[in-house]
């Protein structure tokens, strides 16, 4: 077996005792939230015998760690639960809603990279310049303006205005890839731009901090033209820490995207999240939690295993 | 209350003698604007041009449904939606009268039985011809404790339903039940036992309704397609319907102006004004349906003192909480029931308030006349009914009273209001078809639902009284002294009821509020 993929099944086994501990974090969170799931179900129609009732249905009634065992045992064997709400399998609940997250989390990764990795190129390649000021204003305006705003404007200013996008809802890729786009578009764009001002600054740091050493100074004196330098020789050295950051926003976007799908009403692992969180919806809550952990898990390891894809000197480290 | 959500159904003017307008006078301006309050008829009032067949209504409503099981009536956003896929024995008017449904015809045999005929022409979604075993079915689930259906306890004088023919059923009662009807016209979904063994109802809602229920995309949309068997001729008019629930009234707003729906529950009540003055979306008419009350905790003190509780209402500003919370999408009352129902009895014992000096000395005699500290239970998703508690906060303030404003998500006020950790709470109520149904569940003694905790014989007495009545006639003619009973006594105020409205395209017709807040599209056309 090749050191890359010892590399990865060692940090997948790490992964292991990270989800059980995450598994015991979120179980005992959910429990400190105060709010009995079995009242908050039920609403106003919630009588004591009703409660016990539901209570008892889902082992409420148990004591923590055998309710906590018993889930546990359930997720071993592949079994997330029932919903709380629908009686549902949670399983299947998180199949139905993760294409949503996960395309509207590559289109805005997507997005992040194409505006802010540019951005970052430009300020960084004319210090203090023009280009640099006006990406230092666009950064600093991105990372202010919250997601629920932008994505309101961006309805009213691209939909309402220009009837350019639909405002919202979703169309599965399946049923027709191009009304799919256009109904991603805007919530990709949302989620992307704050992102990118964000990625933007910081590719900035690194194409100042590459652009500064000797085998850059060499190229130019040897006569190669700025692009030339700035595409061949200063990116590829600056692109350890953008994908980095890249990395950690695909992460942060498979759980954070809550806002844009309340906004954009999309079908989405984040709605379905915070839905839950309200309810007291434990099950649904924690293994939701999970899967984005675990997820976020398996995005930090391809994005380990792509530092030796750019760098080789990773590689034989 | 209920699990309705209040969201805030516009109107311009608070209906108030000092605002200049009358109750009175804003029916009639209603009227006036095309409004046809007073309309007996069908829903064709606000119709324009002869209905047409065809189109797809896309409606967003304000929550997203939970369970399509009529037995559970979960969330109002669920009943929303199957009360288009199933049908009830009897309806509600524009007007609040009662109207057929699959029941075409009813008689009260004696204080007991009541007789009921049933169309002989309707047909399950699964191709089950509608008879009387359904209806017999469907009572048997709902009244048999095992089922544990939460429905059951509104029916608890109901004894049993048998069937007299194959289109004829009777329903036999163990004391006389005044509000019977209004009951059936509420929550009493007719099943087939077939379907419900078929398919898991909470999911797949097959009944005899306007539309059959398609898909349902958890967290996006639910598609209901014309019922081609329908057993009202040329009903209905649409071909689909696609109901999603936005979270944000502006998305909702802007949705429906780019024309991503077509039919939309509320707007941000702000915007009212400058959406009366376009064409585009017009408006429905707006009807005073959803009663919202401050809960005063009677189950300990200081509210167990009915001086207390009286001096709560004296200091009320009804009228100003309008003005500054609603935008005046809410009009003052001090009933549950205000015109245009057919319950409107226009008592308040209150009128002429605030009246401050009175609400002091009401205090002094139940010895707080030093001030009083009280909590002011809120859900924080509800911020019309936060803002209410902050203007109340400024009313009491008037008479030293210290009100803290304590807003708690969903799964703490649920706790804190069953378990009566409050001293007043802001709440609304969305069954008010007849009185009854507010009165009994939130002021009986017996009732699960008595927040309040409110218990006095004299009190389940006069409920039951009116509970127990057959006759209409008698029961509107003791009303008015119910209202003014529990206006004196009661743990509940009522300060407004909010104007319930929706707001379409141009071309979409004859939906209309009703007194059962049901969205019922079976007789809605686009043009």
């Amino acid at each position: 077996m090749s050191s890359p993929w010892i590399y990865a099944a060692r940090r997948l086994l790490l992964a292991v005792p990270l989800l059980l501990g995450m598994s015991i974090l979120v179980f005992g969170l959910m429990r400190l939230v105060p709010g009995d799931p079995a009242v908050v179900i039920l609403g106003y129609k919630a009588t004591p015998d009703g409660v016990r009732a539901l209570r008892e249905a889902w082992h409420l009634d148990e004591p923590l760690p055998h309710q906590y065992l018993r889930w546990l045992a359930g997720l071993l064997r592949g079994d997330f639960g029932l919903d709380f709400r629908q009686n549902e399998p949670i399983g299947r609940m998180i199949l139905d809603r993760l294409p949503v997250t996960l395309e509207l989390t590559l289109l805005a990764a997507a997005g992040t990279a194409l505006i802010g990795i540019p951005l970052g190129l430009l300020g960084g390649a004319q210090r203090r310049g023009f280009a640099d000021r006006a990406t230092f204003a666009i950064g600093l305006v991105g990372v202010s303006i919250p997601d629920f705003w932008l994505g309101i404007m961006l309805i009213l200013g691209l939909s309402l205005g220009a009837g350019l996008l639909p405002s919202g809802g979703f169309v599965p890729i399946a049923e027709s890839p191009l009304e799919n786009l256009q109904h991603l578009v805007l919530p990709a764009l949302t989620l992307a731009l704050s992102r990118a001002a964000v990625l933007g600054r910081l590719s900035r740091a690194a194409v100042l901090d590459v652009a500064q050493r000797g085998f850059v100074q060499f190229a130019r004196a040897k006569g190669l033209a700025e692009h030339a330098v700035l595409f061949r020789h200063v990116l590829p050295n600056a692109a350890i820490p953008i994908v980095t950051v890249l990395g950690l926003q695909v992460g942060y976007m498979l759980g954070g995207a809550i806002v844009v799908e309340m906004i954009f009403t999309l079908p989405g692992v984040g709605r379905m999240t915070l839905d839950a969180v309200l309810e007291r919806n434990y099950p649904v809550v924690q293994s939701t939690v999970l899967v984005i952990g675990a997820m976020f898990m398996l995005v930090n390891l391809a994005t380990d295993i792509l530092y030796g894809v750019i760098d080789p000197r990773v590689r034989r480290r | 209350m209920s699990d309705h959500d209040p969201h805030n159904v516009p109107f311009a003017d608070p209906i108030d003698g000092r605002s200049g307008l009358t109750r009175r006078a804003w029916l009639a301006r209603a009227a006036g604007a095309g409004v046809g309050l007073a309309g007996h008829g069908p829903l064709t009032a606000f119709a324009q041009g002869a209905p047409r067949r065809g189109g797809t209504l896309r409606v967003a409503t304000v929550d997203k449904p939970v369970n399509m099981d009529p037995g559970y009536a979960q969330l109002y956003s669920s009943l929303q939606i199957y009360q288009n896929v199933y049908n009830k024995l009897a309806y509600v008017d524009e007007a609040g009268q009662f109207i057929p449904g699959l029941a075409r015809s009813w008689k009260q045999e004696n204080e007991k039985t009541w007789l009921f005929d049933l169309v002989d022409n309707a047909v399950f979604h699964n191709g089950e011809p509608f008879t009387a075993q359904d209806v017999v079915f469907t009572f048997t689930r709902l009244l048999d404790a095992k089922n544990k259906l939460p429905m059951r306890i509104f029916f608890s004088p109901v004894e049993g339903v048998e069937a007299v023919g194959s289109h004829q059923v009777r329903f036999h009662l163990a004391r006389p039940f005044g509000p019977l009807l209004a009951m059936l016209t509420q929550a009493t979904e007719i099943v087939n036992e077939k379907a419900l063994k078929e398919k898991d109802p909470k999911l797949f809602p097959i009944g005899t309704g306007p539309y059959r229920f398609v898909e349902w995309v958890k967290d996006d949309h639910v598609t209901l397609e014309r019922w081609d068997k329908y057993f009202r001729p040329g009903r209905p008019y649409l071909d689909r319907i696609i109901f999603s629930a936005p979270a944000d009234d502006t998305v909702r707003l802007t949705g429906l102006q780019t024309g991503r729906f077509n039919w939309i529950q509320t707007v941000p009540p702000q915007r009212i004004l400058e959406l009366e003055r376009g064409r585009d979306p017009k408006a429905s008419p707006g009807r005073p349906y959803l009663p919202f009350f401050l809960m005063l905790n009677a189950s300990k003190p200081p509210f167990n003192d009915r001086r207390l509780r009286q001096a709560i209402a004296w200091t009320l500003d009804r009228a100003e909480i309008v003005k500054l919370v609603y935008f005046g999408s809410h009009v003052p009352t001090a009933e549950p029931t205000p015109e245009p129902s057919p319950w409107a009895t226009g008592v308040n014992v209150h009128k002429g308030g605030p009246d401050l000096a009175r609400a002091r000395q009401l205090l002094s005699d139940a010895g707080a006349g030093g001030g009083l500290t009280l909590t002011y239970l809120v859900k924080s998703q509800v911020p019309v009914l936060v803002k209410t508690g902050e203007i109340l906060r400024e009313q009491l303030k008037k008479v030293g009273i210290t009100l803290e404003v304590q807003p708690l998500e969903s799964g703490q006020y649920f706790e804190a209001l069953v378990g009566k950790k409050f001293d007043i709470a802001g709440a609304w109520w969305s069954v008010t078809v007849d009185p009854d149904m507010f009165y009994s569940p939130l002021q009986h003694s017996a009732s699960p639902w008595n927040f309040s905790g409110f218990k006095s014989e004299e009190a389940d007495k006069r409920i039951d009284a009116f509970r127990f009545t057959p006759s209409p006639v008698t029961r509107k003619k003791m009303y008015p002294d119910l209202v003014r009973w529990f206006q004196e006594e009661g743990s509940l105020i009522v300060f407004s009821n909010e104007i319930q409205r929706y707001w379409m395209k141009p071309n979409v017709h004859g939906s209309v509020p009703l007194s059962s807040l049901e969205l019922r599209f079976e007789d809605s056309w686009i043009a």
